[in-house]
C-alpha cells in the first residue's frame, strides 16, 4: 500500500530529527554556564575526595565524547539516570509527569479544537452579522486572557466561593475508592477546572483560523456552483466547507501540540497539577540537568510524534497530496 | 438558713463524684498542611531544605529537644549525666524506643551515628560531632560520650537539631559514602512519633502516627504535607479547607487579608531569620573593590531607612534590624548595639573621607583610581516585596552618589556566582542558621571563607580570635559579654547589612483541630516537636479516658457521578458525528 511508503519516507526525516534533538539536548545540558556540580556538592564542606568521588559516580569526570555515547546508549535503554534532587529515576518521574499533562492538555487541545471549530465556520458563514462580531469578540477575547488570571479567577469563584470543584491537585488526598467510577469522578472533578482553562484560552486560535479558512473557502467557485445547484446550507458546509477548511487547522494544531505539551505551565502552576510543564521549570531552578534532559526528550519526542501524524492526517484528509 | 445553704451546696459540689475523668483530647484525625517548597530529599547527610529537616524531626528521634523556652531538655535520652570535668556526658536512653521496622532501639544506633558521622564527615552532621572524641556503649541503654579537650560551650546544642537524628544501624552501616550520597532513604527506617507513609513528589508526603511510641503516640492519625506551586492557590485551598494550616511565609498583606475570615487565625512568632545585604568583602573576589572599605559600607547604613523599609514593604510584621543576631537568641543577643540612623549628611561624609567625590555632579562618585560606587545589586527573585525594597534603597543611595543595578535572580545563580569565584558586588538574602549561636556567629569567621559558608567573604583575624574565645568560655555570664562585644564590632565593621529579622507568620483553621503550641520559628517548624504531639480533632462531644474516636477513612460518595458521564459521551458523540462527518465525502466517492 502507497500509504507504508508515504510513512517511510515520511519516517526517516523524523528519526534524523529525533537524532538531531538528542544530541542538541545533551550538549545544551553540558555546556551551560553555571556548574553542574553546584547542586551535586551543595554542602560547601564536603571534602574534595569526596566531590571527585561523587562526580565518578554520576559519570561526570568522563571526556565528553564517552559520555555522549553513554548517553544515547543509556536512554534507547530506557535508562535517563537518577534525578539529583530527589534520587529517584528519571524515567519514572517524567513519564509520570507526561502522562499527567496529557491527561490534562488533550481533552483541552479537542474540546478547543471542536468549539473553536463550530465557533470559526459559524462566523465564516454567517458573516457581516451579528453571530459573527459575536464569536469573533469571544474568540479574541479568550485569546488574549492572560492563563494564569483566568485560572485565579475560575478558583475563586468555583473553588471557593460556591464549594463546585477543588481548588488544585490531582485527586483529593486520603479517599478510599469504592469503585473505578468513583476515582474518575475524583480525578475528573480535580481535572474540571484547568481543563476548562486551557480550553478557554486555546479555542481562540483555532476559532479565528477557522474563520479565516472558511471565509477563504467560501469565496471559491464552486461553492458558488453548490450553492447554484440547490443544496442545503448544512449539505455545503459538511461536505464541501468544512473538509476544505480544516486543512490549516490541521497544520496548527501540529504546531501547537508540542507546545502545548511542554507549555501549559501556568495552568499547572496555578492550580497545583504535578505536569511535565511544571517539572521542566522546578528542573531548571534546581539545576536537576538528568530530569531536564529526560524532559525534554519527552517534550520532543511528542511535538516530533504529533508532526508525523499531522502529515498523515494531511495525506489522507487532502486528496492532492500524492503518495 | 442563709449560710447553711450554700455551704451545703458547696458540699454537695465538693463531694459529689466527678463524672468519669476530665475532657481527654480524641486519637485521629488527618492533618494536612500547605507548603511551597518541598523537601529535596530525606536523606539528612544530603538535604539542604528546611522543609526536610521538618519531615526528619517527626520520623526520628534526636537525643534531646528544644522546648518552648529554647532551653534543650531530654527526649530520647531521657536523662544525661554530666562528669565533673564536664568532658564525659552518659545518657540513659528511653525505654522500648524502636525501629519503624520492628528493630529495638539501642545504644549501638546512637554509636553507630556517632562514628559514621565523625568517619564520613559529609553534610551538616560533621559539624554536629565536630567536638565529639569518642563514643562508647556500656550496655544497650547507655550511651557514653566523651568530649575533645578543650571544651567548647554548647554542646547540648547539638543534641536537638534535626539535622542530627539517630539513625538505624542495621540500614546505614552498609552504605558506602558514595552510597551515602546516592541514597534516597525512601521509606525512611526511623524511630519518631511518625511514620513515614508515602511520598508523591510534587504532590504530597504523608506520615502516618507511630502507634507503638515509646513516649505515647500523639493525637493525630496522619499528617499530610501538601505541594502547592502557586501561593494563592494555597491561600484559596485554606479558604475552602482543603488543608489545615499553611505553617510559614505567610506575606504580610495577606495575614492582613485573612483578619475577616472568623475561622482562620493567624499568629506569629519570633525567628532566627535575617535578611541580610551582603556587599562582597572577600579579599581576592572581582566585585567593585570600594566594597572592602569599611567606610564604605559603613555610608550604606546611613543611605538607608530600615525603618521605614520595615514598615511599608512588610507592615510592621519584621523587626528591623540593628545587630544582626535577632531577639530570639535571646541573652545572647545585644541589645545595646549603636543603630545607625537614616542620616544621609553623614553618610555622604563618610564617602568623601574615604575619598570617593563627584566633582563634575554626574550623581555617581568615584576615587582618584578610577573606581566608581556603582553596584550590580541582586535581589532573590522568591521575594517580590524585597524587589520593591530594593528600588527603594536604590532611590536613597542616588542621593548619596551611589549607584545601584537591581537586578530579580534565583537563588542558585546566586550561589553559583558567590562560590568559589567570588564574583559579585552585593546581593540580598535570607539567613537562617537555628537556634544554635556558636554557628550563627561562626559564618562571620575566616574559616566560613574557606568552607564556602560565608555570604560576604570578609575576614578579620579580631573576630576570628572572639570567636575561639566565646566558644571556649564555659561560663555564661563571661561568654555573653564576648558575644555582645563581637556584634558591637561587627556594628562597626559592618560586612554585611541586616535589613530585618524576620517573624514566622502562619495562617491556620481552627474548626477542625486545636493544640498549636507558641514557639520560636513557629507554631509548626522543625523544632516545635510540642505542637505536632499536642494537636488533636476538636472534639464535638465529651469523651472521657477510655474512648477513642473511630477513625473513619473519608469513603467518596459513590453516586455523584451521572454528570461526568453524561458529559463524557456528549464530548464522545460530538467528536464521533465530527469525525464522521468530515470522512462523508471521501465515502461518497
Amino acid at each position: 500500500m502507497v500509504l507504508r511508503e508515504y510513512l517511510k519516507r515520511r519516517l526517516v526525516p523524523a528519526v534524523i530529527t529525533l537524532f538531531v534533538v538528542m544530541s542538541i539536548n545533551f550538549l545544551l545540558f553540558h555546556a551551560m554556564p553555571g556548574n553542574p556540580f553546584a547542586l551535586l556538592i551543595r554542602d560547601p564542606r564536603m571534602p574534595p575526595e569526596m566531590r571527585a568521588k561523587l562526580a565518578h559516580a554520576y559519570g561526570l569526570d568522563l571526556p565528553l565524547e564517552i559520555q555522549y555515547l553513554l548517553y544515547f546508549q543509556n536512554t534507547f535503554a530506557g535508562n535517563l539516570g537518577l534525578s539529583l534532587v530527589y534520587k529517584v529515576p528519571v524515567t519514572a518521574l517524567v513519564s509520570e509527569r507526561l502522562i499527567n499533562t496529557l491527561v490534562l492538555v488533550t481533552p483541552a487541545t479537542l474540546l478547543s479544537i471542536l468549539i473553536g471549530t463550530v465557533i470559526g465556520l459559524l462566523s465564516g458563514w454567517k458573516r457581516g452579522g451579528k453571530v459573527e462580531i459575536s464569536a469573533l469578540l469571544f474568540s479574541l477575547l479568550t485569546y488574549s486572557l492572560p492563563v494564569f488570571w483566568l485560572g485565579m479567577i475560575f478558583i475563586m469563584f468555583f473553588a471557593v466561593t460556591m464549594r463546585a470543584f477543588p481548588t488544585s491537585g490531582i485527586s483529593t488526598y486520603g479517599l478510599t475508592y469504592p469503585d473505578f467510577l468513583s476515582y474518575l469522578s475524583d480525578r475528573a472533578a480535580h481535572l474540571f477546572l484547568p481543563t476548562a482553562v486551557l480550553t478557554l484560552v486555546l479555542l481562540g486560535q483555532y476559532a479565528l483560523i477557522m474563520r479565516s479558512s472558511a471565509v477563504d473557502v467560501l469565496s471559491q467557485d464552486y461553492i458558488l456552483t453548490a450553492k447554484a445547484k440547490g443544496f442545503s446550507e448544512s449539505r455545503i458546509i459538511r461536505t464541501d466547507v468544512l473538509r476544505n477548511a480544516l486543512l490549516p487547522l490541521i497544520t496548527l494544531i501540529g504546531l501547537n501540540f508540542g507546545l502545548i505539551v511542554g507549555g501549559a505551565i501556568q495552568t499547572e502552576t496555578v492550580f497545583s497539577y504535578p505536569g511535565i510543564g511544571r517539572l521542566v521549570y522546578e528542573s531548571v531552578v534546581t539545576r536537576d540537568y538528568p530530569v531536564l534532559e529526560g524532559a525534554f526528550l519527552a517534550i520532543s519526542v511528542s511535538v516530533i510524534a504529533a508532526n508525523l501524524i499531522t502529515d498523515l492526517f494531511y495525506a489522507y484528509f487532502d486528496p492532492r497530496v500524492r503518495y | 438558713m442563709k449560710i447553711v445553704y450554700p455551704l451545703v451546696l458547696c458540699l454537695i459540689v465538693l463531694l459529689a463524684p466527678t463524672n468519669g475523668q476530665a475532657l481527654a483530647n480524641p486519637y485521629g484525625g488527618t492533618l494536612k498542611v500547605g507548603i511551597i517548597t518541598e523537601p529535596d530529599t530525606l536523606n539528612p547527610f544530603v538535604t539542604v531544605t528546611i522543609q526536610s529537616f521538618t519531615v526528619l524531626s517527626l520520623v526520628y528521634d534526636t537525643l534531646g529537644k528544644y522546648d518552648r523556652d529554647m532551653k534543650v531538655v531530654p527526649w530520647l535520652a531521657s536523662s544525661w549525666d554530666i562528669s565533673a570535668d564536664g568532658r564525659t556526658w552518659t545518657f540513659h536512653l528511653a525505654k522500648n524506643a524502636m525501629w519503624s521496622d520492628g528493630v529495638p532501639l539501642t545504644s549501638a544506633d546512637v554509636k553507630f551515628t556517632y562514628d559514621f558521622a565523625i568517619e564520613n564527615k559529609i553534610g551538616t552532621a560533621a559539624y554536629y560531632v565536630g567536638s565529639v572524641e569518642s563514643v562508647q556503649t556500656p550496655d544497650d541503654s547507655t550511651v557514653v560520650v566523651t568530649r575533645k579537650s578543650p571544651l567548647t560551650a554548647g554542646f547540648e546544642q547539638t543534641l536537638a537539631y534535626p539535622a542530627f537524628p539517630v539513625l538505624p544501624k542495621h540500614v546505614w552501616e552498609k552504605l558506602s559514602p558514595e552510597q551515602i550520597l546516592k541514597f534516597e532513604n525512601v521509606p525512611v527506617v526511623g524511630s519518631g512519633p511518625f511514620v513515614f507513609s508515602e511520598w508523591k513528589r510534587g504532590e504530597y508526603l504523608s506520615l502516618k502516627a507511630n502507634t507503638n511510641y515509646w513516649k505515647g503516640r500523639p493525637y493525630l492519625d496522619e499528617a499530610v504535607f501538601r505541594i502547592f506551586k502557586s501561593f494563592d492557590t494555597m491561600l484559596a485551598a485554606l479558604k475552602t479547607a482543603e488543608i489545615d494550616i499553611i505553617p510559614t511565609e505567610v506575606p504580610a498583606l495577606t495575614a492582613a487579608s485573612l483578619a475577616g475570615d472568623p475561622n482562620i487565625k493567624v499568629v506569629t512568632s519570633p525567628d532566627y531569620y535575617t535578611r541580610i545585604f551582603t556587599p562582597n568583602d572577600h579579599v581576592n573576589g572581582t566585585g567593585n573593590p570600594a566594597l572592602r572599605d569599611a567606610r564604605v559600607r559603613r555610608a550604606f547604613q546611613y543611605a538607608m531607612d530600615r525603618n521605614f523599609l520595615a514598615q511599608t514593604i512588610h507592615l510592621g510584621l519584621v523587626d528591623p534590624a540593628v545587630s544582626f543576631i535577632p531577639p530570639a537568641y535571646g541573652i545572647w543577643h545585644n541589645p545595646n548595639v549603636e543603630p545607625y540612623p537614616f542620616n544621609v549628611t553623614l553618610a555622604a561624609q563618610l564617602l568623601e573621607e574615604a575619598g570617593y567625590t563627584d566633582p563634575r555632579h554626574s550623581g555617581v562618585r568615584s576615587n582618584k583610581e578610577g573606581v566608581r560606587l556603582e553596584f550590580n545589586y541582586w535581589v532573590n527573585n522568591r521575594w517580590p516585596e524585597e524587589m520593591r525594597a530594593a528600588s527603594q534603597v536604590q532611590q536613597w543611595f542616588s542621593q548619596v552618589g551611589i549607584k545601584l543595578n537591581v537586578q530579580a535572580m534565583d537563588a542558585d545563580t546566586i550561589t553559583a556566582y558567590n562560590y568559589p569565584v567570588w564574583k559579585y558586588d552585593i546581593y540580598f538574602w535570607g539567613w537562617r542558621v537555628g537556634p544554635d549561636i556558636s554557628r550563627r556567629l561562626w559564618v562571620l569567621t575566616t574559616d566560613a571563607v574557606k568552607a564556602e559558608w560565608s555570604a560576604s567573604g570578609w575576614s578579620n583575624p579580631a573576630y576570628d580570635d572572639l570567636w575561639n574565645q566565646q566558644v571556649n568560655t564555659l561560663d555564661p555570664e563571661e561568654r555573653r559579654a564576648i558575644i555582645w562585644q563581637m556584634q558591637d564590632f561587627i556594628q562597626q565593621e559592618s560586612p554585611e547589612i541586616p535589613f530585618y529579622h524576620m517573624k514566622t507568620v502562619a495562617a491556620y483553621r481552627i474548626e477542625k483541630f486545636a493544640g498549636y503550641l507558641s514557639m520560636t520559628e513557629g507554631i509548626l517548624s522543625e523544632i516545635n516537636i510540642w505542637s505536632w504531639m499536642e494537636l488533636h480533632m476538636v472534639a464535638p462531644t465529651v469523651v472521657t479516658q477510655t474512648t477513642v474516636l473511630p477513625t473513619t477513612p473519608a469513603v467518596a460518595p459513590p453516586t455523584d457521578n451521572t454528570p461526568w458521564i453524561v458529559a463524557a459521551i456528549a464530548v464522545i458523540v460530538a467528536i464521533a458525528a465530527l469525525g464522521y462527518a468530515a470522512t462523508r465525502k471521501r465515502r461518497a466517492e
